[in-house]
């Protein structure tokens, strides 16, 4: 049995590449809990996306014993789409390294991840990392920990993950400050679900935080919120591999499998209580995460679609916040509404498609979801433009809002100031985090963040800003469908709903796009964009006149046909839509327009 | 059973600008060893089909009147002993201006060509001088005169529209100076800049000053009307002819017809098989013929899209009669919903036993293609 005093559950959070992984390596590797042979850089993500885009997707767990204390790390997601799995991530500890990167300061998220470790009532300890590096500003760091946070100049660690510098002192604090979790063995069993994730040989694996009681082998067990009910068939610790053990008691971080087929049944913050002697109550904090952004998946080829719905299906087995229904386009055809988290999510999931599954899709443009009020005085909730009902029976239109923390440099704050403001943000706040950079607080439309906000505010600000958002709600606007429509035949996968103010602008940039991104056909197309039946901006494709090869000398037919076939397969990657062929960015266009 | 023969001479005094084909500059020293090889491949073909029947011979390249009159003699010695040339065979020979002597058509007119291909391409010196070609414009004329003189009574005269820094003006001058010498033929091809031609180049730089598409369109129109006008009868994309004289060489690869090509880089589409010639010199001239040739058995989806896009070039349009004897099925009901969407487009029509491109058709002959593929 496991001496609960000598366990500490803790976390490493901070804003993307301020070196979270590369602390994670070095205590692994201190702690001997992965010799050397086994180490790879940056242990902890697994996926390729994730080491391509250096962020951290999916959390884990781990465990290393040093100084005669068992010390769990559980991971957390480095991207503000997955706050609530870093939100039930940290409730599963009682402790975080927070690291401030030298070079860069305090950002974004460095200031929610911290307030997410507050609101847990976790133990926060301090490390200001890459002090090796030659632009390092360790002071600067240090005054932003102490203004943002109230630390003392002394509580503040210096380090070096990549060098080990100061990572023994780190795990020495983590010992001293971070204190042992409380819970009673004995006590009904609540187990915390913080991650789970699907295995092809064993299902689901479901990584949990026992919080009271125990868990064994042979137990029944239920999930509070979802009612799911099953017979424990494993139970072990963390280290690379699985490490299977007879039980896991109040305090312990462990993983359970209980032959779960999906992970629909084992979602993230749900309690996990035995059947016999079931906890009175949950533990606090579980919610079931809404998809905030949703997109169309089609085939390119109709005859795809199958290997689509399997594909979406797999990804789901590894993901339980990614939603999808079929949805009939009449310009589309058959494909799938998903939902995801926010856009990077949606970004990651496409790309999977494509790239682990060879398929050619279509996407269509993120939408958000509308709270729409109808004249009878019901609300239904929409995820396309396509489903707005007739607007003689909409009395008003919601839509989700943000609230949302940028951190700039001073000389910039003109720059996103003026981004803000296009983008229909309500200005809130601004502090000076010290003499040089300030904190910005706005209230924005979801629709605006989704529609090239990042990059904006990237180019404006030389990459300097950083930013967290929260979702805060719905609120009223003036908002319009804009439909587009294509050699006079509607396009719905192309619609798009705006503010009344940006309608005109919008349509009209948009169909300029179109016109440059469709290529000529053998005749004129129109584009028009419109606001019910009143077009309020018109381009014209003009018709391709002349394309005719004519040598074709001392009977090279061959080289003939290569060249049509060249010229024909260009074409297979678009989609038809009435006669028009379309090129994929074509549906995306919509999210371009500045 | 008869063939066409087409004879690839790969030898030019220099290499114009825009040229991708299979020709060597300066390298008129292999000219005997390649003669040799091309006697040593027409033999290998003549032993496969047993001395086959020719119906049209078509001599080009490069430049064959880089040739001597021995070469000429000695080549054509070989083919009507290797091949049954017909006694009424189309016999062509491509000639460039600045290479044409008396002597030298004397030999042709004695070895039985009765068709010269005279390539002008354009009737302007600068854009002769641009397009590296080594004539000007009076060589031309004086190339000409010299055939018809010799008693040449079929004579085509190649041209090349849409050329860098060409303007409509200029284009209709050189359709005009080519039919005041009232030629039998005559050839009108739009510029293609390929890939690895020093005009390529010049178009990656951006200081090319191509034509742009209606210009080029407008030049195009504008040598269907002309010639038109002056009794030429437009009867391929391509190709304009005084009635008798279309030229019956090409007209068997738009029909989809067995030819046999011999030399560097030659064609051959033999019993729906088509064969393709290397294009390296030295390779070539180990004359161990199998290894020189590499094969593609053509589909029956291949040979039917390739009997469609090469007979949709003709004016008269795609033998239907000729389509479903050949493969067993009818054109139009193969394709009925691509030429119904054709037809409404206003670019393919059925006449009684054709289908053919409309006027509007034949700019977007691609586009037309690309459906049957």
């Amino acid at each position: 049995m496991t001496d609960i005093s000598k366990i500490r559950n803790f976390s490493i959070i901070a804003h993307i590449d301020h070196g979270k992984s590369t602390l994670a390596d070095r205590l692994l590797e201190i702690t001997k809990t992965i010799d050397k042979r086994q180490m790879r850089e940056q242990v902890l993500d697994t996926m390729d996306l994730e080491r391509e885009r250096g962020i951290t997707i999916k959390s884990q767990a781990i465990r290393m014993l040093y100084k005669d204390h068992i010390l769990n790390l559980i991971d957390t997601p480095g991207h503000v789409d997955f706050t609530y799995e870093v939100s039930r991530a940290l409730a599963a500890c009682e402790g975080a390294v927070l690291l401030i990167d030298a070079t860069q300061g305090a950002e974004a998220q460095t200031l929610a991840n911290a307030n997410l470790a507050l609101a847990n009532h976790l133990k926060i300890i301090p490390v200001v990392n890459k002090i090796d590096m030659v632009n390092a500003e360790p002071k600067r760091a240090v005054e932003e920990f102490r203004n943002l946070f109230g630390f003392s100049e002394e509580e503040i660690i210096l380090a070096s993950a990549k060098e080990g510098t100061g990572v023994e002192r780190i795990l020495d604090e983590i010992i001293l400050k971070v204190p042992p979790p409380t819970g009673d063995e004995n006590a009904p069993l609540q187990a915390l679900i913080f991650d789970s994730k699907y295995d092809a040989y064993r299902g689901v694996v479901v990584y949990v935080r026992v919080f009271n009681g125990t868990i064994q082998k042979g137990m029944m067990i239920r999930m509070m919120g979802t009612e799911a009910q099953f017979e424990v068939q494993e139970v072990g610790t963390l280290k690379i591999d699985y490490m299977p053990k007879d039980e896991l008691t109040a305090g312990e971080v462990g993983y359970v499998i209980a032959n779960i087929k999906n992970l629909s049944q084992s979602r993230v913050g749900d309690t996990i209580t035995g059947l016999n002697k079931p906890a009175k109550e949950a533990l606090p904090g579980y919610k079931f995460t809404k998809p905030m952004v949703f997109c169309g998946f089609f085939p390119v080829s109709a005859e795809k679609y199958q290997e689509l719905r399997d594909a979406i299906e797999k990804l789901q087995l590894n993901d339980a916040s990614l939603f999808f229904e079929p949805e009939n386009s009449a310009a589309l055809g058959l494909g799938f509404r998903c939902g995801f988290l926010g856009l990077l999510h949606l970004e990651i999931v496409q790309e999977r498609l494509e790239r682990e599954y060879g398929l050619d899709i279509i996407a269509t443009a993120p939408s958000v979801v509308y709270k729409i009020n109808k004249t009878d005085n019901t609300s239904i909730f929409i995820d396309s433009p396509t489903k707005l009902p007739h607007l003689s029976v909409v009395r008003s239109i919601e839509e989700p809002y943000l609230k949302i923390t940028i951190f700039v440099p001073q000389k910039y704050v003109g720059g996103v100031l003026e981004i803000c403001q296009d983008k229909r943000g309500i200005f809130k706040n601004m502090e000076y985090l010290d003499p040089t950079r300030v904190m910005l607080t706005y209230e924005m439309p979801l629709q605006e963040v989704i529609t090239e906000f990042h990059d904006m505010l990237k180019s404006a600000t030389k990459g300097y800003a950083s930013m967290d958002y929260e979702l805060i709600g719905y609120k009223e606007s003036d908002l319009v469908k804009v439909d587009i429509l294509l050699n006079q035949e509607p396009v719905d996968a192309l619609s798009f709903i705006v503010h009344r103010d940006n309608a005109f602008y919008k349509g009209k940039a948009l169909t300029e796009k179109l016109k440059e991104v469709i290529p000529r056909h053998q005749f004129e197309i129109p584009v028009q964009a419109a606001i019910g039946s009143r077009v309020v901006a018109r381009e014209t494709i003009p018709a391709m006149r002349k394309n005719v090869l004519q040598k074709c000398y001392g009977g090279d037919v061959t080289r003939k046909r290569k060249l049509l076939e060249k010229q024909k397969a260009g074409k297979k990657r678009m989609k038809r839509i009435g006669r028009v062929d379309v090129p994929q960015e074509a549906f995306m266009a919509v999210l371009k327009i500045k | 059973m008869s063939y066409s023969l087409y004879v690839h001479i790969p030898f030019c005094k220099k290499k114009c600008n825009y040229c991708d084909f299979p020709s060597y500059a300066g390298k008129e020293s292999l000219i005997p060893d390649y003669i040799e090889a091309l006697k040593g491949e027409s033999g290998y073909y003549s032993s496969i089909y047993e001395k086959p029947r020719i119906k049209t011979v078509f001599v080009g390249g490069g430049t064959p009147t880089l040739l001597s009159e021995a070469d000429i003699l000695n080549l054509f010695d070989t083919l009507r002993s290797d091949f049954s040339i017909l006694p009424d065979a189309e016999i062509t020979f491509e000639a460039n201006p600045g290479t044409v002597t008396k002597e030298k058509l004397k030999a042709l007119s004695s070895c039985g060509v009765n068709r010269i291909s005279l390539g002008a391409q354009t009737f302007n010196n600068k854009l002769l001088k641009k397009l590296g070609r080594i004539h000007l414009e009076h060589e031309i004329i004086e190339a000409y005169v010299m055939i018809r003189e010799a008693g040449f009574r079929n004579i085509n005269i190649d041209l090349i529209f849409a050329l860098p820094g060409e303007s409509i003006k200029d284009w209709y001058e050189t359709i005009k100076k080519a039919v005041d010498l009232k030629p039998e033929h005559i050839s009108t091809y739009n510029l293609q800049v390929e890939e690895g031609t020093p005009l390529y180049l010049d178009k990656m730089e951006g200081s090319l000053n191509l034509p742009d598409e209606d210009s080029e369109l407008k030049m195009f129109r504008a040598s269907l009307t002309y010639l038109a006008v002056n009794g030429y009868r437009h009867y391929e994309i391509s190709n304009f002819a005084r009635k008798g004289f279309e030229c019956r060489h090409n007209i068997t690869y738009w029909t989809l017809e067995d030819y046999i090509g011999i030399g560097l880089g030659a064609h051959s589409y033999i019993n729906g098989i088509r064969i393709e010639n290397t294009v390296d010199m030295d390779k070539y001239l180990s004359k161990v013929f199998k290894e020189i040739k590499s094969e593609h058995v053509n589909t029956n989806k291949e040979n039917m899209s390739e009997m469609i896009f090469l007979g949709l070039r003709l004016i008269e349009g795609l033998d239907l009669k000729n389509f479903a004897g050949k493969f067993g099925v009818s054109f139009r009901e193969l394709y009925s919903k691509e030429i119904e969407e054709l037809i409404s487009d206003g670019l393919l029509e059925i006449t009684g036993k054709n289908a053919r491109l409309t006027k509007k058709g034949l700019f977007l002959a691609n586009e037309v293609f690309k459906i049957f593929l």
